[in-house]
C-alpha cells in the first residue's frame, strides 16, 4: 500500500499535502503508543489475580460427607460466621497455613466461629495421613475427590479461603495460604 | 481513451467483480459451515464444543478441552450433566460465569470493553479496504510508475515511520516483562521467589562475601548460617572448624555447629549446646533456642 501511495503522491503531490502526510503519520505514531501502553499493562498484569463475582452473593452449596464419616451441610450452620478453606494434601501452602486455621478454630470456635475444609482432588487415606501428622483433625472437611465443590465455589486453585456470613452470604475471599490477621480482620 | 480501449477496461472490470464476489461469496459460505451449530453432533462432541470455550481455571491459558487436570475433567462432567439435563450452551456457559465471572470465557462477549476486541479488526480492515480503493483509484489516474518510487526520500520516511512503530512496540514489551532471572516465572516479574530459592541466592551471596575476605569471622559465621537455613547441613562444620580453631569460646559458632549436629542427628550435639551455655554471655539471644534444643526430647 505504501508504494502505490508513494507513486500518487510523487506524482501528484496536489492530492497529498505535507500537512495531511504529518498528520497521518502522526496518527500513526500515536496508535503505535496506544499498542505499546496496552501491550505494556497487559503484560505487566498477574494473571492470577481475578476478581470473585461470588462476593456479597449467597454462597454456593456445600454439602457432603466429610473426611471422619460424618455430614457437613453449610445450610445447617445459619446465624454462624462459616470459614471455609479448600485444601489439598498435596499442596505444600496448605500445609503451611493449617495451624492457622486449626488456631483460628480453638480460638475463634467457642465465639462462634466455624471451621470447614473443602478437602478437593485428593484421596481420603492421603488427607488422612496429612492431618494425623499435622496433629489430627479439630474441624470438618467434606469430601471433594473430583473437584467438583471447588469448581462450584469458583475456585482456580488450593489453597483458597472463604469467609460466609450468618445469613449465608460470601464475605470475603482469599487466594493463598491464610493469616490469622486475615481471619481476625475478615471473619 | 479509444472506445477499444475503454471496452477493453470493462471487460477486466467485469471479470474483476466477478472473481471479487465468488472469492467473498466461498469465504462466507466456509465460514457459515464452520460457525454453524451442527444439530447431528455426538454428545462427546457437544461437550467438547462447550468446553472449548471455557478457561481452565488452574492452567495457564488452556481451554477446559485441552487440558487433562482434573479441574477440567470435572469441568466436563458438570457440562455433560447440564447437557443431559437439557439446558443450552449459553446456559451452562452462564452458569459458569456465575462462578468465575466472565474470565472464564475465552471468547469475550460483544460488550463493554469486550467490544472492543470485536470491533477493532472491523474498523482495521474498513480502514484498510478503504485506503486500498483510494491508493487504487489514484494510481490508475496517473501514469504508473517502476517501483523506483520506494526508493524516493517519501518511500523512506514511510519505512522511518514503520521503524519508529516497531521500535516503540518492541521497546515496550521489554520495558513490560522485564528481564527474567534464572529462577523467575515465565509469567512476568510479579511472581516473587520461592523461600527455597532465597535461601540458595543467600548462601552464593555470603559465600561470595568470605571469599572476598577469607580472615573475617562474621562474614564465615553468616555463611555458616545461611548454609544452615537452606539445609546444606554437611557443609555447615566445614565453615565453623576454622572459626573454632582460632576463636573456640565464639558463641555463634558452636550455637551453630549445635543446631546443624542436632538436625544431622550428631551424638555430640548436646555437648556442644551445652558447651554453648557455658561460654555465652547471659543476655546473648540464642540462650532461649539452645535451652529448648536442650529441654526438648
Amino acid at each position: 500500500m505504501t508504494a502505490t501511495d508513494t507513486q500518487a503522491t510523487t506524482t501528484d503531490p496536489a492530492r497529498s499535502p505535507r500537512s495531511v502526510r504529518w498528520a497521518l503519520m502522526l496518527a500513526l505514531v500515536a496508535g503505535a503508543a496506544i499498542v505499546a501502553v496496552v501491550l505494556g499493562a497487559g503484560f505487566g498484569r498477574d494473571p492470577t489475580v481475578v476478581q470473585s463475582v461470588l462476593l456479597d452473593r449467597p454462597a454456593p452449596r456445600l454439602a457432603g460427607a466429610t473426611l471422619d464419616g460424618h455430614r457437613f451441610d453449610l445450610g445447617d450452620h445459619r446465624g454462624k460466621v462459616v470459614l471455609v478453606n479448600v485444601w489439598a494434601s498435596w499442596c505444600a501452602p496448605c500445609r503451611q497455613e493449617y495451624p492457622v486455621l486449626e488456631e483460628a478454630d480453638r480460638g475463634l470456635g467457642p465465639r462462634g466461629l466455624q471451621v470447614v475444609g473443602i478437602n478437593t482432588q485428593d484421596s481420603d487415606a492421603e488427607a488422612q495421613a496429612f492431618l494425623d501428622e499435622l496433629g489430627g483433625a479439630n474441624f470438618p472437611s467434606v469430601v471433594d475427590a473430583d473437584g467438583r465443590i471447588a469448581v462450584e465455589w469458583g475456585t482456580f486453585g488450593v489453597p483458597e479461603t472463604f469467609v460466609v456470613d450468618r445469613d449465608g452470604r460470601l464475605r470475603a475471599r482469599l487466594v493463598g495460604a491464610v493469616t490469622t490477621g486475615w481471619i481476625i480482620h475478615n471473619g | 481513451m479509444s472506445p477499444a480501449n475503454a471496452s477493453a477496461t470493462r471487460r477486466q472490470r467485469l471479470a474483476g467483480a466477478v472473481v471479487a464476489v465468488l472469492l467473498v461469496g466461498m469465504a462466507a459460505a466456509g465460514l457459515a459451515r464452520a460457525a454453524a451449530p451442527t444439530d447431528h453432533a455426538s454428545h462427546a462432541e457437544r461437550i467438547e464444543e462447550i468446553a472449548a470455550t471455557l478457561r481452565c481455571p488452574t492452567c495457564q491459558g488452556l481451554s477446559v478441552a485441552d487440558s487433562p487436570s482434573k479441574v477440567a475433567n470435572s469441568m466436563r462432567d458438570i457440562i455433560a450433566e447440564q447437557l443431559a439435563a437439557g439446558q443450552t450452551p449459553e446456559e451452562i456457559q452462564a452458569w459458569f460465569v456465575d462462578r468465575y465471572g466472565e474470565w472464564i470465557l475465552l471468547t469475550p462477549p460483544p460488550s463493554g470493553l469486550g467490544l472492543a476486541v470485536w470491533l477493532v479488526p472491523v474498523v482495521a480492515l474498513a480502514a484498510g479496504v478503504t485506503a486500498a480503493v483510494a491508493a487504487a483509484r489514484r494510481g490508475r489516474t496517473s501514469h504508473p510508475q517502476p517501483p523506483a518510487a520506494l526508493r524516493s526520500p517519501r518511500g523512506l520516511r514511510w519505512a522511518g515511520v514503520a521503524a519508529v512503530f516497531f521500535v516503540a512496540v518492541t521497546v515496550a514489551l521489554v520495558a513490560a516483562v522485564g528481564p527474567r532471572g534464572a529462577g523467575d516465572q515465565p509469567t512476568g516479574d510479579t511472581v516473587a521467589s520461592s523461600p527455597q530459592q532465597a535461601a540458595v541466592d543467600d548462601v552464593d551471596r555470603r559465600r561470595a562475601a568470605v571469599e572476598r575476605e577469607p580472615g573475617d569471622v562474621t562474614a564465615r559465621i553468616r555463611l555458616a548460617a545461611a548454609l544452615l537455613r537452606a539445609g546444606r547441613l554437611g557443609e555447615v562444620a566445614d565453615h565453623l572448624q576454622p572459626v573454632l580453631d582460632e576463636h573456640p569460646n565464639e558463641p555463634d559458632a558452636i550455637l551453630l555447629l549445635g543446631i546443624a549436629q542436632i538436625q544431622q542427628g550428631d551424638p555430640a550435639a548436646p555437648t556442644t549446646l551445652q558447651r554453648y551455655l557455658e561460654v555465652a554471655p547471659e543476655d546473648h539471644e540464642g540462650r532461649p533456642v539452645a535451652e529448648e534444643l536442650l529441654g526438648g526430647p
